[in-house]
């Protein structure tokens, strides 16, 4: 997932033609001066963070006077707001708000659905726990759309008084397609204001966007753990950027035995293993690539960890993907660093085609545990944290 | 014999001259599967391992009567591809793509499910009815090693452990009847139970095994399901991610949808439900053969 922040979101909408305040994100107390100079009747100026409840993290401030953006964009840059570093601030005309209302799209499982609240400004899930009554819940067909008539009714249905209604029912509808057309997970506008002239101004807005492949490093769905991603992890999620053939990923955790696994489900069941049997996995890894380049990224990252005890290299059967471009590039760099198998285990379960060239190349690596064709998956788990464990007790006599 | 796919379903490949397409369109034939036509725009009079080539979808129904098609089309090409594939009367999509966006899947499944098609997928790698067919780049060259014959349904959510646990079952004499992958993104054609509720009707499978993860309703669909109607017949669902547990929600180490989304969709919440219902909720491969005989379903080689 890639969270927007809120200049780029309102970029898209207002390319759509839908109205947004007019605003700009800026980086210095100067900038944020001359643009606050911009907004006769005041402007409002917002820490640029990718995440909403900005308001209650002290980092929305009304402001009169362009000295006062001065002043609150010094205090915001740098801090940290719910995980996220403010490196910008968004200033934008303030909107004299008559009424709000909460509107979002959303697409978890099927079908999309969309959420309509009478009470804006406020969190859907306080309006939820409070005023579950005020909440108008649909589900969207994705051959039908959301029409500006079906819109039109829901807003009705949620209580919005008529003089609103078409507008209201219009800008849904171009809203819903924007979220389609972008292909957003979510896309939640709130609030949803009336101006002074009775027109709409979408004045809060926030979409995540999908990220099926991974190739964003620094949102949600590359995986962070709450943390920034450190060097290895952010080498890798540049080399899956970058270089083409299949995805990859890479999460260092806090054990010692690294984990080459790959294809989704085999290697979580690898991960869920060996912690049931008191291994502890220095990392994580998905991966569909055969680009021997970007298997060295994922293998050297596991490697460089200081951590790392012993390697795991190990996915399910294959059937169709040729193991010798997964197997080749590990055992090359294994080759190259020297790296004593005695006191560094490495146990390999790789079966499939390309098998006889993976084992000939890793017949030069004395020591290593290549285990015998169609050997099952607990048996390689079972073996490398027997190997690793085997080094305390080496150590320690 | 099978769900979905036999030796006579007659099968269609779209974009059977890419360089994928033609490769497991051989492996299939080499493997039985009936493969009366492809389709790629421009080609058509070729042929692919004596298989007609035509231009459209409309063309190929036709002429031969395909009742299932396999898309290998680029990523750009999926949407047209699925709309002719159901505008032409085809009742069996098998969607191999990866990368699929869940707006799109969501509007491939209602686009399906209104013209009373089915779609398997996006992001598998198919369906194998043991000594019959297969629609899809599953078993590759080592169909025989991973699936043989039997009387166990599998559907799981990923490609690669429909072939493990082939393999896991094989010492023990079970086998396969038909196998499947339905996708391992958010939004997929056909929901778990779906097939659930085929594998029940299918008279040539005894047991069900799943392979379900972290994120998606699918798992408890299919626990909803065995409450509601009873257990028909034995079902063993492996259930892999409670690791993630240790981790906060919204992290995928997997599929893009093994994610914790809520709190019900964690494998603790999965295995509860499923053990609730009657099912055997286990961790590892090597408990594939015990559980089926815990059940009393009977070796069939």
């Amino acid at each position: 997932m890639r969270r927007l922040t809120e200049d780029e979101t309102k970029e898209i909408l207002k390319a759509a033609g839908l109205p947004v305040p007019t605003g700009e994100a800026v980086s210095s107390a100067a900038a944020a001066r001359t643009a606050a100079a911009r907004f006769e009747s005041g402007s409002v100026l917002k820490a640029l963070v990718p995440t909403g409840r900005r308001g209650k993290a002290g980092a929305v401030h009304m402001i009169d006077a362009p000295d006062d953006a001065a002043a609150a964009t010094e205090k915001l840059l740098g801090q940290i707001i719910h995980d996220f570093q403010v490196d910008q601030v968004y200033i934008e005309e303030r909107v004299a708000i008559a009424d709000e209302f909460y509107l979002s799209f959303a697409i978890e499982s099927y079908p999309p659905k969309l959420l309509i609240s009478r009470q804006g400004g406020v969190d859907i899930e306080d309006t939820f726990r409070t005023n579950p009554e005020a909440v108008v819940m649909k589900d969207i067909d994705p051959l039908v759309g959301v029409t500006a008539d079906a819109a039109t009714e829901y807003w009705r249905e949620a209580g919005v008084a008529d003089e609103h209604l078409r507008k209201l029912g219009d800008v849904t509808k171009t809203l819903y397609e924007v979220f389609r057309d972008q292909g957003a997970l979510t896309l939640e506008l709130n609030p949803v204001a009336i101006d002074g002239n009775g027109d709409v101004q979408l004045v809060g807005t926030m979409m995540a966007l999908e990220d099926p492949m991974f190739l964003h490093t620094d949102s949600g769905g590359m995986v962070s753990l709450g943390r920034k991603l450190n060097e290895r992890e952010r080498r890798v999620a540049e080399a899956n950027i970058n270089l083409p053939g299949g995805m990859m990923r890479y999460t260092e955790l806090d054990g010692d035995i690294g984990l080459y696994v790959g294809g989704g489900g085999m290697g979580v069941i690898e991960h869920d293993l060996m912690l049931a049997e008191g291994g502890r996995p220095a990392n994580h890894t998905d991966s569909s690539t055969v680009n021997a380049d970007k298997v060295r990224v994922l293998a050297e990252a596991i490697l460089d960890n200081p951590n790392v005890r012993g390697l795991l290299v190990s996915w399910h059967f294959q059937q169709m993907g040729r193991i010798d471009r997964r197997v080749i590039p590990v055992a090359e760099l294994l080759t190259e660093r020297n790296v004593d198998l005695k006191k560094f285990p490495v146990v390999i379960r790789m079966f499939g085609p390309g098998e006889p060239d993976a084992r000939k190349v890793c017949e030069d690596l004395p020591g290593i545990h290549y285990l015998p064709h169609a050997t099952p998956v607990e048996d390689a788990v079972r073996l490398i944290i027997k190997l690793t464990s085997e080094l305390d007790q080496g150590a320690a006599s | 014999m099978s769900i979905l796919v036999d030796g006579a379903t007659r099968v269609l490949i779209q974009g059977i001259t890419g360089t994928q397409g033609r490769r497991h369109t051989e492996f299939s034939i080499d493997y039985g599967t009936n493969v009366v036509a492809g389709v790629t725009p421009g080609k058509a009079g070729q042929d692919v391992r004596g298989v007609p080539v035509f231009d459209t979808v409309a063309d190929a129904v036709a002429e031969t009567g395909a009742e299932a098609t396999v898309l290998y089309v680029p990523a750009a090409a999926v949407p047209s591809a699925v709309e002719d594939a159901v505008a032409a009367g085809i009742k069996l999509i098998v969607g191999t793509s990866e990368g699929i966006s869940r707006q799109q899947a969501a509007y491939f499944r209602a686009l399906t499910e209104a013209k009373g098609a089915r779609l398997v997928g996006f992001n598998t790698t198919g369906v194998l009815s043991a000594g019959e067919a297969k629609l899809g780049g599953i078993g590759g060259e080592v169909s025989d090693f991973l699936y043989p014959r039997g009387r166990i349904g599998v559907c799981s959510r990923s490609g690669g452990l429909t072939g493990e646990i082939g393999l896991a079952m094989k010492q023990d004499g079970y086998g396969i009847s038909t196998a499947l992958a339905m996708g391992g993104d958010w939004i997929t054609g056909t929901p778990m139970v779906e097939y659930v509720r085929l594998f029940e009707q299918d008279p040539d499978t005894d047991a069900i095994i799943l392979f379900g993860e972290t994120g998606t309703d699918n798992e408890l669909e299919v626990a909803e399901h065995l409450v509601a109607n009873g257990m028909k017949k034995p079902v063993i669902a492996l259930l892999a991610g409670r690791f993630q547990e240790n981790y906060p929600p919204g992290i995928s180490f997997g599929h893009a949808a093994a994610m914790i989304g809520n709190d019900k969709q964690t494998i603790s919440a999965k295995a509860k439900a499923l053990t609730d219902a009657g099912a055997a909720v286990i961790a590892t491969l090597e408990e594939v053969p015990w559980r089926l005989r815990d059940f009393g379903v009977r070796p069939s080689n």
